[in-house]
């Protein structure tokens, strides 16, 4: 169970903005964060580089299947010659 | 390439190699921190693919099927992972240093400029993120990819990674704070400033 503060803090803000995110929170909590959010400037930024954050992830997960190859992002030589050998 | 990937045929197995290769290690190095894991994922891909190559049967892309089967090659792995690590849930002294005694943030969160819609994000935001993620501790690094970059659900992740869901959450939410903070530090270099 999320331990509550009788006055939401950052810390706890940051942990139930989170929480939300994943789907995990509760009405009453939903409240208690909105009004921190209201308050605090800080955590409204957080709350937003969040949001941020899980699109760009997302973004990244499905552009890893089809995006252009790096050098770092490639099979090395020797991986792909071993696989060769294995593999006809 | 192009032309493999569209294709719903069975290609020749000498050519898997060149046209699927970097793809499925790009697919799994996304998912899985260290390299040579990720060499071996995908040859264990290739040598599954190869012995049950008669149950393709051009159901969907080939390309598809293959990472069908290195998903269930990655999930073992992540399994193996967990059973040898004995603290599921160490403390994290980082993400408690970032905030003081009363819970305040030490250092103010900063506005972001960037634009999901921009197409910059693409170039410059997400190699960054990747290098963020790559930062991160791997229990919080599997959690965030699974959870987040691929939208498992929660139950599905507890399993992979066996840990409870009040862990889970606790890992998802210092894998985010530890992603902003090392954004605001070395800088997911911005998009191309939007407004404000």
């Amino acid at each position: 169970m999320l331990k509550l503060p009788k006055v939401l803090n950052c810390q706890a803000a940051a942990e139930m903005s989170c929480r939300r995110r994943d789907g995990s929170l509760s009405y009453y909590q939903r409240i208690t964060l909105a009004i921190h959010l209201i308050i605090c400037a800080g955590c409204r930024l957080m709350d937003k580089q969040f949001y941020l954050l899980d699109m760009a992830a997302k973004k990244l997960g499905s552009k890893g299947f089809s995006g252009k190859s790096q050098q770092e992002k490639a099979l090395s030589l020797e991986a792909r010659e071993k696989l060769k050998q294995l593999i006809r | 390439m192009q032309d493999g990937e569209i294709s719903k045929d069975l290609p020749p197995a000498d050519v898997w190699v060149d046209q699927y290769g970097d793809l499925l290690f790009r697919y799994a190095r996304l998912r899985v921190m260290d390299r040579s894991d990720c060499e071996e994922l995908v040859q264990e891909t290739f040598l599954a693919a190869l012995k049950g190559k008669e149950n393709f049967k051009g159901q969907c892309e080939f390309t598809t099927w293959l990472v069908g089967i290195l998903k269930h090659k990655m999930m073992d792995h992540f399994r193996r992972q967990q059973r040898d690590q004995t603290d599921p849930l160490p403390d994290d002294s980082v993400v408690e240093g970032m905030f003081g005694r009363s819970g305040k943030w030490k250092k103010f969160p900063r506005r972001w400029h960037i634009d999901p819609q921009d197409s910059a994000i693409e170039s410059e935001v997400l190699p960054a993120l990747q290098r963020c993620m790559d930062a991160l501790p791997e229990s919080q690094r599997q959690a965030f990819a699974l959870s987040v970059m691929d939208e498992q659900k929660s139950e599905e992740v507890c399993k992979t990674l066996s840990v409870s869901a009040t862990n889970l959450y606790v890992l998802l939410h210092r894998a985010r704070l530890r992603l902003r903070d090392c954004r605001e530090k070395k800088g997911i270099p911005q998009a191309r400033a939007v407004k404000g």
